[in-house]
């Protein structure tokens, strides 16, 4: 019923042109008109919503909140494991979002990638201020143990498009393991040079030809 | 810490694998240069494709927690208002033609036409209007105005500044909408309309026009309003409503 509004014989049209055209920039003058577009809500991205949610739009950042809340509460589950911990950390990530909205830079990262790095780094610094070093190995114990959730299976079946695959079976099996073992485990370098018994610059150097690697062959999208 | 020291770190920040007082400090050094900033923001995109498909569905209630928070969280880093009391630019005589006034402050965008393409735009402009014009007394409009007007939470705006009082906006954070609504309003005149500016430094934005009904009273639906950082002014324009104001304002909020 509202797509014949639109489609209708313009006399039809309860609603004077002037009404819509008023509060139309003349920026957007002459292009197309709309009618093949009817009244359904056209689709926006994360990125169109961003810059409603910036301008402080509640109901934009609900529908942000539909487009990104499954990485962003991935990333939290895959880091810091527990479900009600990494349900505070999307809180926090959710929160922090909304509130620093202005600070996001569409030139400088998708709104995913954004959101998926305050995540990780909300993960990583809890599971560092939390736990203990001995429950900590206690946890990557379990962890190990725990084949769903193994570090190198998470990355590889993280993979789901095949040149992703492609490109990190293309790695050895020290970079994987040195970009899990951060990723995943949030260990910073020199745990993972004390984990794997192997010089700072040796972490160093796997960790950056492993993501080189991956950039060469998978381009970057940012 | 050298360049080239500076430079090796990037892939360890784009994984956050140093200690959180080494990132932020890397990452403050980094940000003050162009091209290791670049090469931060590649690493990191790299990084956030690794859990491309590793999404999970959050459980379900976890949504409406972080909108019942956010719904009371004020934003940081908005643009602080440039005068107390701002001041409409009257153009004279320029109903329908002319563009908008430019702000002689720094404003933010309105985000819905900066966000979409251009015809996009339109189109949602369209729609929203035609929603808000012929749909009037549709069910859908009159839920969404009660959902405003029964809100616990509702905020409500006065413009009570000006020769004609009683018109005030009732705005529901939850929803995102708000109501405009007037009681004993004098009859605009049969080519005249009442038009509700949102006006942010001295920039007013057309928020829609409406008139009142035979007994003065009026309760107008306004889908995603933006209450943050702007007042609010009725001006009397010509029918059908005018890209800048033409007349002083009957009412504001300031």
């Amino acid at each position: 019923m509202r797509r014949d509004l639109l489609s209708a014989d313009p006399v039809r049209i309860p609603w004077r042109a002037s009404d819509v055209w008023l509060v139309v920039p003349d920026l957007f003058r002459g292009h197309q008109p709309c009618q093949a577009v009817g009244l359904e809500r056209i689709e926006e991205t994360p990125e169109h919503l961003m810059v409603r949610v910036a301008a402080g739009d509640r109901r934009a950042f609900a529908s942000l909140y539909d487009h990104l809340a499954p990485a962003v509460y991935g990333v939290a589950r895959r880091v810091v494991r527990d479900p009600s911990q990494a349900e505070e950390v999307a809180q926090e990530v959710f929160v922090d979002v909304w509130r620093h909205a202005s600070r996001f830079d569409p030139e400088r990262a998708s709104v995913r990638t954004w959101a998926v790095t305050i995540a990780h780094r909300r993960a990583v610094d809890r599971v560092r201020s939390e736990q203990s070093d001995r429950n900590r190995r206690e946890r990557l114990a379990v962890a190990e143990v725990d084949e769903s959730l193994s570090p190198a299976d998470v990355v590889v079946s993280g993979f789901e498009r095949q040149e992703a695959s492609d490109a990190l079976a293309e790695l050895s099996d020290k970079q994987r393991e040195a970009l899990t073992l951060a990723y995943y485990e949030g260990l910073t370098q020199q745990e993972i040079s004390d984990r794997l018994d192997v010089p700072l610059g040796t972490v160093k150097t796997r960790v950056r030809d492993g993501l080189d690697k991956l950039r060469q062959r998978l381009g970057v999208n940012r | 810490m050298n360049d080239e020291e500076l430079y090796e770190l990037i892939p360890l920040v784009a994984l956050h694998a140093l200690p959180a007082d080494e990132l932020d400090e890397a990452e403050a050094a980094i940000g003050s240069d162009p091209l290791m900033r670049a090469e931060l923001d590649q690493m990191r995109a790299l990084v956030a494709s690794l859990d491309d498909a590793s999404d999970v569905t959050p459980p379900p209630d976890l949504r409406q927690r972080i909108l019942d928070i956010v719904a009371v969280t004020p934003q940081l880093d908005h643009a602080p208002p440039e005068a107390k009391r701002p001041e409409l630019t009257i153009v004279e005589g320029t109903a329908h033609s002319g563009p908008l006034p430019q702000a002689t402050a720094p404003r933010r965008p309105r985000s819905q036409w900066l966000g979409l393409s251009a015809a996009a735009a339109v189109c949602a402009l369209v729609a929203g209007m035609v929603a808000w014009f012929a749909l009037g007394g549709s069910p859908s409009e009159s839920e969404q105005i009660a959902e405003v007007m029964d809100s616990s939470v509702a905020q409500t705006v006065m413009l009570d500044d000006g020769r004609v009082q009683g018109i005030r906006i009732v705005y529901s954070p939850t929803t995102g909408d708000a109501v405009l609504v007037g009681e004993g309003l004098p009859e605009p005149g049969d080519d005249r309309d009442y038009q509700l500016w949102y006006v942010e430094g001295t920039s007013p934005v057309s928020a829609g026009v409406f008139r009142p009904d035979d007994d003065g009273s009026v309760e107008q639906l306004i889908e995603d309003f933006e209450v943050d950082g702007n007042e609010f002014a009725v001006t009397e324009e010509p029918a059908g409503g005018s890209e800048a104001p033409t007349s002083d304002p009957i009412a504001t909020s300031f």
